[in-house]
């Protein structure tokens, strides 16, 4: 059962007219949540592999992920989005908040995993450097390395700069 | 944590006051390092990581670098097992893998964005003229081969694999952590050893492997039996004409040739490449290295014209064989530019040093040993052109890499000690040379031990900074420890070194005008490179000059004249005639034609001296100075004072420049052309300059320096021609006295 994705996309389709394609305009940075405050837990990271699984997106990449599964280039695939195309993309979900995934997710009150209780978001302790696009770049593969990297006995190699 | 996609507004929607929320969060991207404690960086693809070439990904690494925070490499399932594969089995590609990362090619899907972090490179990392994208490139390239040696430490470890102790070995090795690597080297050895019995081949491989480490790192004596139990092993295993005979024979020859043991070392060159020509194609790499070990050794034995076309085509076949970039395409540059730089070529050595250093710090890293070797050698070549400033800074990059990898008391940073030290004394500046020079000293006696050959040179080293001092007792008996180590310890009384040191003392009694004592050290030195080198060696040629100016010193000119045009003929032999070393042989040769009242002979050969120097090392290097001066000290003996004048007066703005104005070179430029201007009757204008002269001597020299004791003279000379007698006796007097006490009374 899908947790995050599918969820989120409803709202938005609720809230946002389908055929405008463009955001509503977020609010003044002043009233958002601090981008330090954005961080997200590994259980969420779970919950959406989990969602990727079910809407078999596997394979799909970083922009396709944002920009819809139509999209294949970064140059281009902030042109091509199109809730239409694509119900279930990031970009689709954040139609009606013009805000981040975090930030539409707790505006949704869609704060801890509905089973166990674990909280989805945390200060940013971690910071993700990675491509959206190319060879490789499968969004479920850098979900899991990065998961594994972080977990207990994970398998990540560390280098202390 | 944060992962962009998930925490960035990503809509580009303008509001109202000209905000954008994407915008503004991307511009927090450095704050959010600033707070984490970590940077996880996705590195796949492994051989290709695409991260790499995105100009937000470099941006983030630089950042965490900058804020000192960890960095955390992963990759994805399939890239891990790629990469004990990799590790195992592609050494070249490793190499390599991180030198493509070029920062200022990196792109971002929107160009302000590029714009915006290259403005950030170029500010943040590119103060004071240094290259932030090269900066941001090696700092990247560096964390990415800590990370790759971690991975490959972990996985053997793990894995309890000899092989792979043997290539993480080697990777670790090809990173300067000697001590790690020589851990799994020997570790790889015992598996080996109790898998396989002491002479199986996996056991002479490994053998084969350490020693070649040891070598690296400067332990010439522990490496040796290695080699030589690993070649009794291939020979009883193979025969003796398989090619791993030859590739340990080739080992061994060319530490035998660094150890100085040329005669022991020939003959297994020319077996390993008697082997490898018999298995192989000419061209094959492995011909070619041992043809490339082979022209070492001849350079070293000074057999210059036969080392030339094996260093070319070692170079050509290393780029054909392995691509432009290759780490032994940058050992062959340097051979082939250090060649050149010996033949005075140094337009030719010049570019070939720096494209050897542009590999070395792309594929290696900025702090690799071999960074460091290329820094020196084109250091010495800077010093050999008289570009001291542009020499210094390179050698303190290099003294300071060697320090970090190999400790404060590592030979290898003696060696630069020494290199440092010598173009400080060359400045002029022996207050900063002589604690180097020391510091070189006690590393080496901790090293080496009291008789190492090594302890010799620095000896000798520091004897020549207080020669040029005046400190001549301070240095005698310095000379005299080189010697007993090289003739008594060393045990090789007709080693090339013991010539060096003989003529280096005979240089010092020479200097102290005890010529008589200087003579037979260098006839005796002059023996034996003649018996090591043969007859036509450029130290022959060396030897020879000096000889030739002790013999006319003492007035033997006839005697001297010979040796002199035989010196000549040697380097116009092995140098070509356009060779700065051929100039000084013609000035020295002019010299004695002039002091034999030869003036027509003599002038062409200074002309054509100065001609050499100017074209070869430039109008304003110090060498050219010293051939004005030659030419100019001809023309005034002819009378010829206005075609002398601005002679001196050229090679004194020369000495200027290059020293600055309190040298003693300056002091020597003042003294000639002061002695000029009296000669003229131009006293008032005489008078400042001796005194300028006297000044720098005596602080230079202390005031019993015999140079003090020549402006002393000349100086009382031009006062008593001014009929100033009661001026110019004290300083005859104190001439006199300083004169009696350095060479005595007779």
């Amino acid at each position: 059962m899908s947790l995050i994705i599918k969820k989120l996309a409803k709202i938005s389709r609720r809230k946002h007219t389908w055929e405008n394609s463009v955001a509503f305009i977020a609010p003044n940075e002043d009233t958002r949540l601090p981008m330090v405050h954005r961080g997200v837990r590994l259980v969420m990271l779970r919950n959406l592999l989990s969602d990727l699984k079910e809407l078999e997106r596997d394979d799909i990449n970083s922009g396709q992920f944002l920009n819809g599964v139509h999209t294949k280039d970064s140059a281009t695939d902030w042109q091509e989005f199109n809730p239409d195309l694509d119900e279930y993309s990031g970009k689709a979900c954040c139609l009606h908040t013009g805000l981040s995934i975090v930030e539409t997710m707790i505006l949704a009150g869609m704060t801890h995993d509905s089973i166990t209780g674990e909280a989805y978001f945390a200060d940013i302790d971690t910071f993700v450097s990675y491509t959206w696009r190319g060879e490789s770049a499968s969004l479920r593969a850098l979900l899991e390395s990065v998961e594994d990297a972080l977990s207990a006995d994970g398998i990540g190699v560390r280098c202390h700069t | 944590m944060f992962l962009d996609v998930l925490v960035c507004a990503q809509h580009r929607g303008i509001r109202p006051d000209g905000t954008c929320p994407n915008a503004v969060d991307c511009r927090k991207f450095e704050d959010v390092v600033s707070k984490c404690i970590r940077t996880v960086f996705y590195a796949s693809p492994l051989l290709n990581p695409l991260a790499l070439s995105r100009a937000w990904c470099l941006y983030e690494i630089m950042k965490t670098i900058r804020y000192g925070k960890e960095l955390l490499v992963v990759l994805s399932e399939s890239d891990r097992e790629d990469l004990k594969g990799l590790i195992s089995n592609n050494f070249d590609r490793i190499e390599t893998m991180f030198s493509s990362i070029k920062s200022a090619n990196a792109q971002a899907t929107h160009q302000e964005d590029e714009d915006m972090i290259f403005e950030m490179i170029r500010r943040d990392l590119g103060a004071n003229g240094v290259d932030g994208f090269k900066m941001l490139d090696d700092a990247v390239s560096g964390r990415m081969r800590a990370w790759m040696a971690q991975s490959g430490a972990k996985f053997a470890k793990e894995s309890e694999d000899a092989d792979l102790y043997t290539s993480v070995g080697q990777l670790l090795k090809n990173l300067a952590r000697f001590d790690e690597a020589e851990l799994l080297y020997r570790s790889a050895l015992v598996i080996k050893e109790a898998a396989h019995g002491p002479e199986h081949s996996n056991v002479a491989s490994m053998l084969n492997n350490l020693a070649g480490l040891l070598v690296d790192q400067g332990k010439y004596d522990e490496a040796e039996p290695l080699y030589r139990r690993a070649l009794v092993i291939r020979e009883i295993v193979y025969g003796p004409d398989h090619a791993d005979v030859a590739k340990t024979l080739d080992d061994l020859a060319n530490l035998l040739r660094v150890q100085g043991k040329y005669d022991d070392a020939e003959p297994l060159f020319r077996r390993a490449l008697m082997i490898r020509e018999a298995i192989h194609e000419p061209d094959h790499p492995d011909v070619v290295t041992t043809l490339n070990n082979l022209a070492n050794l001849l350079y070293a034995q000074g057999k210059y014209n036969e080392a030339e076309p094996l260093y070319s085509r070692a170079l050509a076949n290393r780029e054909a064989v392995h691509g432009p970039d290759h780490p032994k395409v940058a050992v062959a540059l340097n051979n082939l530019a250090h060649f050149f730089a010996e033949q005075g070529k140094y337009d030719d050595a010049d570019p070939l040093y720096r494209r050897a250093l542009a590999i070395e710090e792309a594929v290696r890293g900025p702090d690799h040993p071999d960074v460091a070797t290329t820094l020196n050698n084109l250091a010495d070549l800077f010093v050999d052109q008289g570009k001291y400033d542009e020499a210094e800074p390179l050698y303190h990059r290099a003294l300071v890499i060697r320090e970090a990898i190999h400790g404060l008391d590592h030979a290898d940073v003696a060696t630069t000690l020494n290199n440092l030290a010598l173009l400080l004394k060359n400045k002029g500046k022996y207050d900063n040379a002589e604690p180097l020079y020391r510091r070189a000293l006690v590393i080496r006696e901790a090293v080496h031990g009291q008789d190492h050959p090594k302890l010799a040179i620095t000896l000798n080293n520091l004897a020549d900074l207080l020669v040029d001092q005046g400190k001549y007792d301070e240095a005698e008996p310095l000379y005299r420890r080189a010697l007993a180590i090289q003739e008594e310890v060393g045990g090789e009384p007709d080693h090339p070194d013991v010539a060096t040191t003989l003529n280096n003392l005979a240089g010092l009694l020479y200097r102290q005008g005890k010529y008589d004592e200087a003579e037979p050290l260098f006839r005796r030195a002059l023996a034996i490179e003649e018996a090591v080198h043969g007859p036509d060696h450029p130290k022959v040629g060396s030897l020879l000059n000096n000889l030739a100016t002790v013999l006319k010193d003492q007035g033997k000119y006839d005697d001297a004249e010979p040796l002199y045009r035989r010196a000549l003929a040697i380097w116009e032999t092995i140098y070509g005639p356009d060779h700065p070393n051929v100039a000084i042989a013609l000035n020295n040769l002019a010299t004695v034609l002039k002091d034999h009242n030869k003036y027509d002979e003599a002038e062409p050969l200074f002309r054509r001296a100065l001609a050499i120097l100017e074209a070869a090392l430039g109008p304003g290097h110090p060498n050219v100075a010293i051939s004005l001066n030659n030419l100019a000290f001809l023309l005034r003996r002819q009378g010829k004072y206005d075609e002398a004048e601005p002679l001196f007066r050229r090679a004194l703005a020369i000495q200027e420049a290059v020293h600055g104005p309190d040298h003693p070179n300056v002091a020597s430029s003042l003294n000639s052309l002061a002695t000029l201007l009296a000669a003229q009757g131009k006293y008032d204008n005489a008078e400042p300059l001796y005194h300028r002269a006297l000044v720098i001597r005596e602080a230079i020299h202390g005031p019993d320096h015999l140079n003090v004791a020549t402006t002393l003279n000349d100086l009382a000379s031009m006062l008593k021609d001014q009929g100033k007698h009661d001026e110019a006796e004290p300083l005859y007097r104190r001439a006199l006295v300083i004169r009696e006490a350095v060479h005595g009374p007779d």
